[in-house]
């Protein structure tokens, strides 16, 4: 099913949606792959998220400065959550006052930059966890990140300005991350959602619990929009939305009847048929998503990083993608 | 000062034994961890960030643990 917006391609680089907002987008959109987006209003310039690394957000930002003038001296970013695909390249924005849920704000300074590094120079290691690791996040630059962190928290739904236009800042968490939150900009009919979208991808359940990620789905598609930027893949329409919603509601049921069975987190992963959703990429996440439903189902605890990475090596070696 | 030997334990044991010494320890006091599994370079550093401790200082000394395994040394400072 074709799920990206009929008037945009899926490509790498700057999409002019209209009006002073545009959309940075990375295919494949898979691990650390990651949107982002850019509103101006007159001389006021506007960041939703920034990428991995250094190289690849200058990358962006000269592109936003070739587009717009009001992007040569960034104002304001706003950080949909605290993944490093979303905010390790805020140090590129030394003049910019950055916004995000405080939620947000802690959890990143609890996953630093260096931590992801240390984790890459550990990987040669650990054996196929570690290829696998180094497949995912070996592309990137995280030596070159120095972390800026945001100086402005909110807790609840915030309306900033950029020029005369009005953006809001909708907190939806816990859902993939504490800190989830949307940018809505209705003056171009677009929102921007961080990784409450992944379009084209399995989502990534870090933190849940489910509903509130049907929620914010939900919320989306009462939205007056007509753009919708995901935080992985193509831009996408509400049909996009639907089948994220659609993902969420069907897996929580095939997650609980598994759990009620009494299997683990590992065998009902394995033990789930995809279907509609075999060809998304990043399959493997549903190991994740089953570890987190579980704990949400009443399991004891969950299991720490190495495990759950162990585990997605195995589901993407004993299931490999087709391309 | 608390060692917490876990030695030859498999991830994620030597978390869930360093998780455990903590919860009885006072804040600010300090706990050596020792364990063979490579797997222990991301638990470790990832359980101590996500829940606050500090991770004073890591290092690995070659084939020191038994059964020639690496020993990987980790100080810790509870929150
Ligand atoms: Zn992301």
């Amino acid at each position: 099913m074709q799920l990206g917006h009929p008037k945009f391609a899926y490509e790498k680089g700057l999409h002019q949606i209209g009006n002073g907002a545009y959309a940075w987008l990375q295919p494949d959109g898979g691990w650390g792959w990651s949107n982002a987006g850019l509103v101006v209003d007159g001389d006021q310039s506007l960041l939703v998220d920034t990428l991995f690394d250094v190289p690849l957000t200058l990358d962006m930002l000269a592109a936003y400065k070739d587009a717009e003038n009001a992007a040569q001296t960034i104002n304001t970013v706003v950080n949909t959550h605290h993944n490093g695909d979303h905010c390790n390249g805020n140090c590129c924005c030394p003049d910019a006052r950055i916004i995000a849920h405080r939620a947000t704000a802690e959890h990143m300074q609890a996953e630093p930059p260096e931590m992801m590094q240390s984790f890459l120079d550990a990987a040669p290691d650990l054996g196929e966890m570690g290829k696998y690791f180094t497949s995912c996040f070996g592309p990137f630059d995280f030596k070159s990140v120095t972390q800026k962190l945001p100086d402005t928290l909110i807790d609840a739904e915030t309306t900033v300005k950029v020029g005369d236009k009005d953006v809001h800042l909708i907190p939806v968490g816990p859902a993939h991350t504490p800190g989830d939150t949307l940018a809505y900009v209705p003056a171009d009919r677009t929102v921007y959602t961080g990784d409450i979208l992944f379009i084209g991808g399995h989502p990534i359940i870090w933190e849940g619990p489910v509903q509130n990620w049907i929620d914010a789905c939900d919320r989306i598609i009462d939205m007056d929009v007509e753009t919708i930027v995901p935080g992985h893949g193509p831009i996408t329409t509400k049909a996009g939305v639907e089948e994220v919603r659609h993902y969420m509601v069907t897996m929580r049921n095939e997650a609980r009847a598994r759990y009620e069975a009494g299997m683990t987190y590992k065998e009902a992963a394995f033990d789930i048929a995809l279907g509609v959703f075999d060809d998304w990429g990043d399959r493997e996440r549903i190991v994740i998503n089953c570890a987190t439903m579980f704990h949400e189902f009443g399991a004891q605890g969950k299991p720490e990083i190495a495990e759950l990475f162990t585990a997605m090596a195995d589901y993407a070696a004993a299931r490999p993608q087709k391309d | 000062m608390t060692e917490i030997d876990a030695t030859g334990l498999t991830c994620p044991m030597p978390v869930l034994r360093l998780q455990k010494v903590l919860r009885d320890t006072p804040s600010k006091a300090r706990v050596t961890l020792l364990a063979t599994d490579p797997m222990a370079k991301i638990d470790v550093p990832h359980f101590l960030s996500e829940n606050g401790h500090t991770l004073l200082d890591q290092r690995a000394q070659d084939k020191a643990g038994p059964g020639g395994l690496d020993l990987l040394i980790f100080e810790v400072e509870k929150a």
